[in-house]
């Protein structure tokens, strides 16, 4: 029953064509950026859709020699902070932000588990976890930088995959709970009853139950570690980089910031999440729940 | 021989207190109902029971072994949730199978078990399906099925009928009491609907708020309750309960209140003994009560019909009487049809006194 | 009299993509009168009342309240008052609060508000308690809440979907009356949706027995309880459910006489249908019980008896069926024999093909 006059569905269509511009104007800004030649990467009046693709910047991701050519054209000087190829920071962030987010998930579902059927820590737990995600993390980068300098655990691998599962491990915890409530007591009650033991009934009752919100988490954890930038910054010193180090190194004395390459690098870097996103996107579907399962 | 003991049972949730001091035994092949009100503890109880809830307190033995603190899978109990709890990720087929294969039994015994178990439950053509495809009796008769697979030392069911139409309850009742004909296991049932647990059960224990108020067989329970709660709660309608007061009159005990006085027997030790409680009430049952249009030795009270529930094949009348309203039952085709000044009249033995302070029964 | 009709659906259409949820509905309800929709789950009764309510559009056919077509308008506009399951009182607001709730809604002046909700809360004995919180009532005051809340908005139609359907069996009784009085004493227009006979018998002054999205059959409760108009409805009716069993009617020297498993040449006098197979439906209360044979008795085994306190429904072997009969408490136990007349002038004659009852008898039904 529609019974809004027609400037009133105008008005709210169009609000949603403006919102959706807004929402993708920034990715349609970096593909088409990418693959700019130099001159028009921040020309004004700007280029919209370039007459001229190359795929300059991303040579220069892959191949930084390319770099030297690139610098000759420019009759700049090569004092390029980036040495080596982006193929690292790609392999670097690939292992952290998928192994963080394993640990992340793995430890948060059995946390989540234990607060909401054993009801650990209180009422006010998860809560208390939540608040620790509130404060801004700059606020603990100085006691963190030194912690890890005396842990050795600076410019490694393990320390980056470790305090990445410790930021992000609120929200698993916070979403999975929810997740874990809508299966009821009853169903994990039934097979243990029937002959499981609690957690083998967690095993085979309930995980497969919420096994769509956990591939969720996962995935929205994997995007917070993977576009991190702060302690990826302060914790690593060049043996461990990753993707978002690497674009903030493209910049040089003469030329300033290579937004062209930063788009380039940009592109590319979103390429494993909506993978990642793809890969899971039919365990998303929540078809097979509780279908017997009483009000 | 007692198949199930339980021995000062408590329970609380945070400051709640669930389940009080419950003590009882049920004996091999009984059927036994745990009845009461919404929250009265029914759920708890059987949960506490079957191992999913740790008690505070108290002792409970099945077949002679103390299970209290075991797990649940040890204690060889099954039971039917409330919400009944099939898995939805397995066919009906599975659900069945599930207790039996959980214990490594072997597939072929699965098959043949499952199988049987279905053509009596009547749910063999739903079982290569989901849950969330079968209907609301479905459902019920494939947890059924479940729970009863396997041969447990007892069969608990939490609620099975309340969700479901009313005509699918009647019918339902009858095939669980046949099941449990069948099956000769020892049962626990609970439910909030006494006309279940009067119908089905060998024994009923009323619960409320935790406690137990009376436990005995249906027809106790009926004829003898033990409390006004118990007399209020089993029966349909309930039993009418009013004031009143009780006087000696030439040495006879004499029952009276605003528009009645009837004689009372059977308190005479209680009279001499000087311990008539203060204040009372009694009460008698709505199909105890004589109706008729016009005054008579059996129906020397004035009251007045001031509604008629017609149920086909009764009629429940509401009277006021005392300064309040009674229930009676009469047959369709009784005399008194129409609202409007009616006489009643009971016998002393249908009569039941009751201490309004303690809200015990004592005659 | 049309002036007198406070509801009125004519040919009715839900449909839900492939499935028909109502056929063709018609219906009239009159000022003051108490209907219950009566049927199993699935019958299309909330639908038809979602449609009266204005929460759905009927697919076609039209609704009318005072006359008037209201199939467009907002459920706002209909003065039309709902009462759901649970009540779904507003716990954390006092009671005088829950009655203003409509009002201020509407946006009636305070004055007049507090007038409305004193008035209505008389008559419904709230006045104690206009100042206890929601959530601390007892379930009977949580009713009359509920009802209250929706009668000071002096709705033209009340309706009630469920509303007692998860409650304890304990309370209903004394629920139903106290609607009932309720609904009597303000003369309101109701229509009840429920699945339980009893309520539907119980309260209404007419009822719609609803299956598969059609009324099967419309009318007073002793019509739908004494004539039912096919199986289904006299199933449905009445508790213990009525016994079906296989008969046949034949003709024997001029006369028409049934025959059944176990009794046979039962003179059907006064009624004329041809010979053949039909099924005999009697209720368990036109069935008698006997200790010894008698004359029209038949034997029979007790395989069930159920314990209602008052009395006691026995389910008793008849030929390759079950039968309930009731009888006074103790009458046998299980495993006995007994002996069993049946009244066949109560009993009605259901043609096996399309289901109906073939004869309308006269009982001496209760006026």
């Amino acid at each position: 029953m529609n019974e809004n006059p027609l400037w009133v569905t105008f008005l709210k269509r169009t609000a949603v064509v403006v919102a959706m511009i807004i929402a993708f104007f920034p990715i349609y800004w970096l593909i088409a950026t990418s693959f700019k030649p130099y001159d028009q990467w921040a020309s004004w009046p700007p280029v919209w859709l370039t007459d001229a693709p190359t795929l300059q910047n991303y040579r220069i991701v892959f191949f930084p020699e390319a770099a030297r050519e690139f610098a000759t054209a420019q009759q700049g000087s090569l004092d390029y902070k980036v040495s080596g190829s982006a193929w690292k920071a790609f392999q670097d962030s690939a292992i952290i932000s998928t192994f963080a987010t394993l640990f992340s998930v793995m430890f948060g579902t059995l946390a989540a588990y234990s607060i909401v059927r054993f009801r650990t820590g209180g009422e006010n737990y998860p809560f208390q976890f939540l608040t620790v995600r509130m404060m801004p993390p700059i606020a603990v980068v100085v006691p963190i930088v030194a912690l890890f300098s005396i842990l050795r655990l600076s410019d490694t691998y393990f320390g980056l995959i470790l305090a990445y599962t410790a930021f992000t491990l609120p929200f698993s915890i916070w979403m999975i709970r929810s997740f874990i409530e809508e299966v009821p007591l009853e169903l994990e009650g039934a097979a243990m009853v029937h002959g499981m033991s609690q957690f083998r009934a967690f095993l085979t009752v309930t995980l497969p139950l919420i096994k769509g919100g956990v591939l969720a988490t996962a995935l929205f954890i994997f995007i917070l570690n993977w576009s991190e930038f702060l302690f990826a910054l302060v914790l690593t010193a060049g043996n461990v980089i990753t993707v978002t180090l690497q674009v903030a190194n493209y910049v040089s004395a003469s030329s300033g910031k290579l937004y062209g390459v930063q788009a380039a690098m940009g592109t590319i870097s979103t390429l494993p999440v909506i993978l990642f996103g793809y890969v899971i996107q039919r365990h998303l579907v929540r078809g097979l729940t509780f279908g017997a399962i009483k009000r | 021989m007692t198949k199930l003991s339980v021995e000062n049972l408590h329970n609380s949730f945070g400051d709640l207190q669930v389940l009080r001091d419950l003590t009882f035994d049920v004996a091999d092949g009984e059927f036994f109902c745990v009845v009461g009100p919404t929250n009265a503890g029914k759920s708890t109880l059987l949960k506490t029971i079957a191992g999913l809830h740790r008690p505070d307190g108290g002792r409970i033995l099945l077949s002679g072994r103390d299970v209290t603190l075991l797990e649940p899978r040890h204690r060889n109990v099954s039971l039917l949730f409330q919400n009944i709890a099939l898995f939805p990720t397995l066919s009906g087929w599975d659900n069945i199978a599930f207790p039996l294969r959980t214990a490594g039994v072997a597939e072929v015994e699965i098959t043949r078990r499952v199988g049987e178990v279905a053509e009596m439950l009547k749910v063999s053509h739903v079982l290569d399906r989901l849950p969330q495809t079968f209907s609301g009796g479905e459902q019920q008769r494939v947890a059924i099925g479940r729970a009863i697979a396997r041969p447990a030392d007892l069969l608990m069911l939490d609620e099975p009928l309340t969700n479901l139409d009313a005509r699918i309850r009647i019918a339902l009742r009858i095939e669980f009491k046949n099941l449990h004909r069948q099956l000769g296991q020892t049962q626990i049932y609970v439910t909030h609907d006494q006309v279940e647990a009067m119908s089905m059960s060998d024994r009923i224990a009323v619960l409320n708020k935790g406690r137990f108020e009376q436990i005995g067989t249906p027809d106790e329970i009926y004829h003898r309750p033990a409390s006004a709660f118990v007399a209020r709660f089993i029966g349909q309608p309930p039993m009418n309960i009013v004031d009143a007061e009780l006087n000696s009159v030439v040495g006879r005990a004499v029952l009276s209140g605003p528009g009645f006085s009837t004689q009372i027997d059977g308190i005479d030790r209680l009279i001499h003994a000087a311990r008539l409680p203060r204040k009372l009430a009694f009460g008698v049952r709505p199909e105890a009560i004589r109706i008729s249009p016009s005054n008579g030795p059996d129906t020397p009270f004035a009251g007045e019909v001031v509604w008629i529930e017609r149920l086909g094949s009764k009629c429940i009348l509401d009277l006021r009487f005392a300064q309040g309203i009674i229930k009676a039952v009469v047959p369709t085709d009784h005399v008194v049809r129409r609202e409007g000044p009616a006489w009643l009249g009971f016998t002393p033995k249908a009569v039941h006194l009751i201490d309004k302070e303690s809200g015990l029964f004592f005659r | 009299m049309t002036e007198d009709i406070k509801l009125e659906l004519r040919g009715v259409r839900k449909s839900f993509d492939r499935v028909v949820a109502v056929k063709g509905l018609d219906l009239a309800l009159r000022k003051g009168e108490f209907l219950s929709l009566l049927g199993p789950s699935g019958c299309g009764k909330s639908t038809t009342l979602a449609m009266i309510a204005g929460f759905l559009a009927p697919d076609g056919g039209d609704i009318l309240v005072d006359g008037q077509v209201v199939n467009r308008m907002p459920p706002r506009k209909r003065r039309i008052g709902l009462v759901f399951q649970d009540y779904a009182v507003f716990s954390r607001l006092t009671v005088r609060a829950n009655l203003a709730f409509g009002l201020e809604s509407q946006g009636m002046p305070r004055k007049e508000r507090h007038r409305a909700v004193a008035e209505i809360s008389e008559k419904l004995a709230l006045s104690d308690m206009l100042d206890a919180r929601g959530g601390d009532l007892n379930m009977s005051e949580m009713q009359r809440v509920a009802l209250a809340r929706v009668l000071v908005t002096k709705p033209e139609l009340l309706l009630l979907d469920e509303p007692m359907s998860n409650l304890d069996a304990s309370l209903r009784a004394s629920l139903r009356s106290e609607l009932k009085q309720i609904q009597k004493d303000l003369e309101q227009t109701v229509l009840y949706v429920t699945h339980d006979q009893v309520e539907a018998l119980s309260m209404s002054d007419r009822i719609a027995v609803m299956r598969d999205g059609a009324v099967l059959q419309a009318g007073a409760p002793e019509e739908i309880y004494h004539r039912p108009v096919d199986l289904f409805v006299a199933q449905f009716i009445g508790d213990p459910p009525i016994n079906i069993v296989p008969c046949r009617v034949e003709e024997v020297q001029g006369k028409l006489v049934v025959d059944t498993a176990l009794h046979s040449g039962l003179g059907l006098a006064g009624r004329d249908v041809p010979v053949g197979d039909y099924l005999l439906a009697v209720r368990p209360h036109h069935l008698s019980a006997h200790h010894e044979p008698r004359e029209g008795t038949a034997e029979s085994e007790i395989r069930l008896v159920e314990n209602f306190g008052a009395e006691h429904v026995l389910h008793v072997t008849y030929g390759n069926d079950l039968v309930s009969v009731v009888t006074a408490p103790g009458f046998a136990l299980e495993g006995e024999r007994l002996h069993l007349s049946l009244d066949i002038n109560q009993a009605h004659l259901i043609d096996r093909r399309d289901e109906r009852v073939l004869t309308r008898r006269h009982c001496e039904a209760a006026a």
